[in-house]
């Protein structure tokens, strides 16, 4: 049996649920997020984290890497995707890189997300 | 006077961002002449490179971040000399390439990618075993039946001449260089010899396929000319990330010929800008932003002649290995070494680095296939290079010596 359970984030982010679909495991589902996704949706996720940003980084900081919990690393991960979005909003205004090479070529061969 | 009239400027002497004919001044034996376009499109050069440059060269394979530890192995196949490589690593950090090929009937003898040494190499298609520790052949399934004795070590696995330097690895293809990877690096080996590479780790690699000459990929990412111009990401760097003169044109801090090899240097300006989410994030970690390498400069890019970039960008350090397989195609391999993160609030400053870099490559590499695309046209039969791409013409001039030689 599979089940699609939502990754936690933890408490004092809670209210960030709302954005659990950029919840994402690797730079391939994150990629693939950034190009397929509406820009404006993109750009309501990015105007929401901004201002969250400082108070996840201080959280972010307190965690080692080698400790950290599940609700931890689902947190890094939906800021992972934010730093992504927030190339194709502050330096695009657009989702994919305007007469550059498809980005689907440019995912980490170490993060074992190439099919 | 006289003594004077006859040495160069003095770096001293010059406003690096007014001087004109710095690099010209310097280097005299370069010429300021055109390029030839045939040497990016002729089929006949392409030969010549594989067989008279790259059988015959160092070529770097790769660093000890590719071994998941000691006493593991990757395989490198290398399409340009139609060799597949194993490359193992002992116990003790020795490091050894082979051709990766069963001594019985020459099928591929290990198809995983990398992993750990198992006690025997053992081939798939009859079992025959090679020792890890040095290819030794010592397993023969149903022994008797051959002709040969095998303790006789003529059946082991072929070694390639290999040697390291700094955790970086090389071979010699056909094994015959007069000289060794440290004579072979000379001034460059020298400049980083205690360099401390061991505070970066290897976090990212790209392996993207390029419809351009591998000539033309190296020739776009050694310069930074084209900075100011290409597109977003680029222009946004060039607010600061790298010096730009009153007139926003980018202006080398310093270009060096060393040996085979090169190195070209630039400062930052003060006045960078960076965005919303960058400032937010350096500032939430201000000390991990802090050079905690020994640069010069913040900005070094050393070309590993003939096929290798070796380049440092504040606290980072990349390296490309721009692999030709036809004329018109190349594969740009390309590694992100940043410091080793301790807390996640470090893994996402370095995320973002790399997402800036991986779309100014995405950027670039678009430009290579249109460059190689102009010339493959013969619209014209040279190019022009200036002041502020010296490097390129001393890398084809080292190219051309090589091949003349």
């Amino acid at each position: 049996m599979t089940t699609t359970t939502t990754r936690q984030l933890p408490e004092a982010f809670a209210s960030l649920s709302r954005f659990s679909r950029w919840i994402l495991p690797n730079e391939k589902a994150r990629i693939e997020a950034r190009l397929t996704t509406p820009y404006e949706e993109s750009l309501a996720f990015y105007q929401a984290i901004l201002p969250e940003l400082p108070d996840i980084m201080a959280y972010l900081k307190q965690v080692p890497v080698d400790s950290a919990t599940e609700e931890d690393l689902a947190l890094a991960d939906l800021t992972y995707a934010f730093v992504d979005i927030a190339n194709a909003v502050e330096l695009y205004e657009r989702p994919d890189v305007p007469d550059g090479a498809n980005l689907r070529l440019f995912v980490s061969v170490l993060e074992g997300g190439r099919a | 006077m006289t003594e004077l009239q006859e040495r160069p400027l003095l770096e001293e002497e010059l406003d690096y961002d007014t001087t004109t004919r710095r690099w010209a001044t310097a280097h005299p034996e370069l010429g300021t002449g055109a390029i030839s376009t045939e040497r990016f499109i002729s089929a006949d050069h392409f030969e010549r490179e594989r067989n008279e440059l790259f059988r015959k060269t160092w070529i770097n394979i790769g660093s000890r971040h590719d071994f998941s530890g000691p006493n593991s192995f990757f395989v490198r196949d290398i399409p340009l000399l139609g060799v597949s490589l194993l490359v193992v690593q002992d116990t003790e950090g020795n490091v050894q390439a082979y051709h990766n090929v069963c001594s019985h009937r020459g099928n591929k003898l290990i198809w995983e990618k990398d992993g750990t040494c198992p006690k025997l190499f053992a081939c798939r298609f009859h079992g025959w075993g090679y020792r890890s520790t040095d290819g030794a052949l010592t397993d023969v399934p149903d022994e008797d039946q051959f002709y040969f004795e095998k303790d006789a070590g003529e059946l082991g696995l072929v070694p390639v001449r290999t040697e390291t330097w700094n955790g970086f690895i090389f071979i010699n293809p056909d094994g015959k260089s007069p000289v060794s990877l440290q004579e072979h690096l000379g001034p460059l080996g020298e400049r980083l010899a205690n360099f401390p590479f061991e505070k970066l780790k290897l976090q990212y690699r790209y392996d993207v396929p390029e419809k351009a000459n591998w000539k033309v990929a190296l020739d776009a990412q050694n310069e930074i000319y084209h900075v100011p111009m290409l597109a977003p990401v680029h222009r946004f760097l060039a607010g600061g990330a790298f010096h730009t003169n009153d007139d926003g044109y980018t202006r080398l801090h310093d270009f060096q010929r060393l040996g085979l090899h090169s190195v070209y240097t630039s400062e930052s300006d003060d006045d960078f800008e960076d965005t919303a989410s960058g400032t937010t994030n350096s500032s939430a970690h201000p000390n991990y932003g802090a050079l905690q390498l020994p640069l010069e400069t913040p900005f070094a890019f050393h070309v590993v002649f003939p096929n290798m970039v070796l380049a440092f960008f504040n606290n980072s350090m990349f390296t490309y290995n721009i692999w030709p397989i036809a004329v018109d195609q190349t594969i740009w391999e390309i590694r992100l070494h940043y410091l080793e993160p301790t807390n996640l609030a470090e893994k996402v400053i370095n995320e973002q680095a790399k997402c800036r870099f991986r779309d100014l490559l995405c950027e670039d590499q678009a430009g290579h296939e249109a460059l190689q695309a102009g010339l493959t046209s013969r619209a014209r039969d040279v190019f022009v290079l200036g002041e502020q791409e010296v490097q390129i013409r001393s890398f084809h001039k080292t190219l051309d010596d090589y091949l003349a030689r």
